[in-house]
């Protein structure tokens, strides 16, 4: 195995990351004062997304390709990289929606004239 | 380590870092991981050239552009409030040996091992890159300051890497893929020309020159216009999908359009454009890729 195989891997790890310090720094999600319902949702979705590989793949739909892979596999053609990619996947999008409801929140209070 | 020397590891960092401008990494690394997965590059070089090549384009590239354009600047960044923000942190003299260290170690090991791993062209590309870097702010040479000419050099900045990316990756400077780096280039030489707009009576108290300070700032905000819109003719040239992206020089041209007729004493009201820039960048730094992702599928 060579170092070029944890690359993409990497990449998502450090993405992931990347997530988690914009939560941290704005408190959405398992940083938030509700953590354990902010990793809830994020798991749901992360389940959600997974059953949907199973059956696509089930259904020939899927296949696994692309280098730069562990070559380590959960199922057959369903890779390691997958669940991190899902587990990301799901995390931007709360990310980006909590950012985004914050933003229109403040967005309407201004509106309103309220205080700031 | 005591706690003194910790926290005084942990500032430097700080200033090391902030002076590299984390918000323009990517602006660097993409052109270059692009540009390398498009022309081939992991299939006929490798992953490691586009892991340390995109490495080195995402912090040290940066830092020796940056950092030595803080240490160069220092004396005039000292008068511009705009310099402590995003854009950057003005840095105290006591860190200029630190950045010019930082800088230089940073580079070395990266540089020897991009020369090892390629050709003569492509070493000539990463020397002309280096020196567009050096050039923009060091003593003498001082390129910012030289109108249109420090538009050409910011924009080789961002495109150079591009280059580099297709040598390294022994990819073939066709016409689309010509059409791609003039219109790229256009574009990097309106955004540094809109950019200096916002610092044109800064520039003119110090006596420093750009772009701007020499045509004001109403012509410059044109100018900008002119060439984002042929950077956009240009790109149609790329062919079918990629002309696609023609699109995306439109928001660049409305966004700065309604400062066309700016007073140069009004030229700070340039900044809310310019940080319109800046998320416009992320958006179309996305759409540009999704087209990317296009192209190499088909």
């Amino acid at each position: 195995m060579s170092w070029t195989d944890l690359v993409y891997l990497g990449l998502l790890l450090g993405a992931l990351g990347c997530m988690a310090l914009i939560d941290h720094r704005a408190r959405l999600l398992l940083f938030s004062a509700h953590p354990v319902r902010g990793a809830a949702v994020l798991l749901t979705g992360t389940a959600v997304f997974l059953a949907w590989d199973v059956v696509a793949i089930g259904a020939d739909y899927y296949e696994r390709g692309g280098g730069a892979m562990t070559g380590i596999e959960l199922a057959p053609h369903l890779p390691l990289e997958e669940l991190f990619f899902i587990l990301f996947l799901c995390y931007v999008t709360l990310v980006l929606h909590g950012l985004t409801a914050r933003w229109a929140a403040a967005r309407a209070r201004r509106a309103r004239g309220g205080t700031r | 380590m005591t706690a003194a020397t910790q926290h005084r590891t942990s500032t430097a960092l700080r200033q090391i870092v902030g002076s590299s401008r984390p918000v323009s990494w990517i602006n660097t690394a993409y052109p270059f991981a692009a540009a390398f997965v498009m022309a081939g590059g992991i299939a006929d070089t490798g992953v490691t050239e586009l892991v340390l090549g995109a490495l080195y384009f995402l912090v040290p590239y940066n830092l020796l552009m940056y950092g030595l354009n803080d240490v160069w600047d220092y004396e005039s960044d000292l008068r511009n409030p705009r310099k402590g923000g995003i854009e950057g942190v003005v840095l105290s003299r006591r860190w200029h040996r630190v950045t010019v260290w930082a800088a230089v170690a940073t580079n070395v090991p990266f540089l020897v091992y991009l020369v090892a791993v390629g050709d003569p062209t492509s070493t000539a590309v990463l020397a002309v890159s280096v020196f567009a870097v050096v050039a923009y702010s060091a003593p003498r040479l001082r390129f910012k300051e030289r109108p249109v000419l420090d538009s050409a050099t910011s924009s080789t900045h961002f495109v150079s890497p591009a280059v580099f990316g297709i040598a390294l990756a022994d990819g073939a400077f066709t016409g689309p893929v010509l059409a791609a780096l003039i219109g790229f280039f256009c574009w990097g030489m309106a955004s540094q020309a809109f950019g200096a707009v916002q610092d044109v009576e800064a520039d003119r108290a110090v006596g420093i020159g750009s772009v701007a300070t020499w045509l004001g700032a109403a012509r410059t905000v044109r100018a900008a216009m002119a060439c984002y819109v042929v950077g956009g003719l240009v790109l149609i040239a790329t062919g079918w999908p990629g002309m696609l992206a023609a699109l995306l020089a439109v928001p660049y041209v409305v966004s700065i359009a309604p400062f066309r007729n700016l007073a140069d004493a009004d030229c700070e009201q340039a900044h809310a454009g310019w940080s319109r820039f800046l998320w416009l960048n992320i958006v179309t730094g996305f759409l540009v890729t999704q087209l990317l992702i296009w192209i190499a599928l088909r």
